[in-house]
């Protein structure tokens, strides 16, 4: 299909898409390509996304405001579905907009919502799923994860694939689990938990939250945490085989392999530690300016 | 790596790891800011726009990472201790929303200031319109930033030199920035039509 042919089928699609009238429900379906990029916006509600075996994509959208309009737009490589809402109308509690999906299961999914909450189910492309204050929930295999959240909770299922994962929040925590290679996360005050398989890379930070992970590491793993007031508990599952750098400028560092820290300075309250545990290669840089740090392997 | 090229703080992490490798005693090659400050200019008109993708997110990305890239070239060069460079303590700006201020020790420019800022005018556009108790829970979580800086500051005051609280001083500046970028993205959405 040429470039302009999809245009057209876009301009097509769209025009015939019908707008909302009350609270109604809507179905749409557009045949892509197992690949397609699937984009969602939606402000309030929820989207629910579930993979399937064909090369469709379904909506049913359940509109409660008159005001909300649908758009949906398709090309056999994109699908674009967004719930429209007159500027500054996006906050009643009447007016949810709850969007259904089933897409094909490689397809890569784009999410958007300020409060609506998404679930994701089964899809095995890449993901970005961004919300402001709604719940992001889905499943990690093997393509990249990036969820956003600012108050919105963010939970990720891995199924043991080697996902690149990464989790941005600002008051929500961060829960990951059953995934195995690369997991970065940030957060301001929420909590990050992250439980990692054969990691090759974890970064996380925080401003005040509370850092858990817990992780098995490869021989060249690279693990860099760091928080300004907060809290960092490394977990690594024996046998540990890593170089251990830790800073603080006026922190706790416990330790649970033994080795003590030494002041940086007679003149500041710092102290550091940096040992080689088992036969080293993997490295752990660990680093806080009032924070607590603990490092153990049970 | 076939990424989505919109994870907005995976590209400042590269380009932090980047910057900490550039030559210390050097200017950078070129200027960053004039492609910022362009970019910021073209963003209104980018987020109208009723095409397909997301260039505000993208804009908004792109945003975070040149400000990041900007501001940790600027932290990480050696500074001649006879000539600190200026620095500007950012100010209230007028409204609900008090954004973060960086202290003297800092060594934020003017230059970071002004992007930060340009970023903060669209996100308090859309800040209004969000639930009161996610407005709440952004304000506090300003304040968590700033008591960070402030401590951050405090302790660069003790020890200028410490590259690990110029790292954390960034790591603060970044999560500011990404909470501007992930409200006006995720409003992406409502611009298109209006």
């Amino acid at each position: 299909m040429t470039i302009r042919n999809m245009v057209l089928s876009a301009a097509i699609l769209a025009a015939t898409a019908s707008p909302a009238v009350g609270a109604e429900t809507i179905t749409k379906n557009a045949t892509v390509a197992p690949d397609a990029t699937v984009e969602v916006s939606n402000v309030q509600g929820s989207v629910e996304v579930t993979a399937w075996d064909r090369n469709e994509v379904q909506l049913v959208a359940e509109l409660e405001s008159s005001k909300d309009e649908l758009e949906f737009e398709a090309t056999e490589r994109m699908v674009r579905i967004e719930v429209d809402r007159p500027s500054g109308k996006y906050h009643n509690d009447e007016d949810d907009a709850f969007l259904t999906l089933h897409v094909p299961k490689g397809v890569r999914l784009i999410v958007d919502t300020v409060s609506a909450d998404v679930t994701v189910t089964g899809v095995r492309g890449e993901q970005s799923l961004q919300s402001v204050s709604g719940e992001l929930g889905t499943q990690a295999f093997d393509a990249p994860v990036n969820a956003t959240a600012v108050s919105g909770e963010i939970t990720i299922v891995g199924n043991g694939g080697k996902a690149v994962v990464t989790t941005e929040n600002v008051s929500g925590s961060s829960t990951v689990s059953g995934i195995r290679g690369s997991y970065t996360g940030e957060v301001v005050s929420g909590e990050i938990r992250a439980n990692v398989a054969q990691a090759d890379r974890i970064e996380a930070n925080s401003v005040s939250g509370e850092i858990a992970i817990q992780a098995e590491l490869s021989s060249t793993a690279q693990v860099e945490m760091e928080t300004v007031s907060g809290t960092i508990a490394l977990t690594i599952k024996p046998p540990v085989n890593a170089n251990f750098d830790i800073e603080t400028f006026s922190g706790d560092i416990e330790n649970c392999f033994g080795q003590k820290p030494r002041d940086t300075s007679k003149y500041t309250p710092g102290s550091e530690l940096n040992f080689t545990q088992g036969s080293g290669g993997a490295r752990v840089e660990i680093q806080t300016l009032s924070g607590e740090i603990s490092i153990c392997d049970r | 790596m076939n990424t989505i090229p919109f994870g907005p703080r995976n590209e400042p992490d590269s380009l932090l790891a980047k910057a900490a490798e550039l030559p210390k005693d050097v200017a950078p090659a070129r200027d960053l800011w004039p492609s910022i400050a362009a970019r910021i200019a073209g963003e209104p008109q980018q987020a109208r726009s009723r095409s397909f993708g997301w260039p505000a997110a993208l804009a908004a990305g792109f945003l975070v990472a040149s400000v990041s890239a900007l501001l940790t070239w600027g932290l990480m060069r050696d500074t001649d201790p006879a000539q600190p460079p200026p620095v500007v303590i950012a100010e209230r700006v007028g409204t609900a929303i008090v954004p973060v201020s960086y202290g003297p020790n800092s060594g934020l420019t003017s230059k970071e200031i002004v992007a930060r800022d340009d970023l903060l005018a669209r996100f308090q556009e859309r800040f209004t319109e969000l639930k009161p108790e996610t407005r709440e829970a952004i304000k506090k979580n300003l304040a968590i930033i700033q008591a960070a800086a402030n401590e951050i500051d405090a302790a660069l005051a003790k020890d200028p030199a410490s590259g690990m609280l110029k790292s954390l001083l960034v790591g603060a500046y970044k999560q500011e920035l990404q909470l501007y970028s992930t409200v006006v993205t995720s409003s992406d959405g409502f611009t298109r039509r209006t």
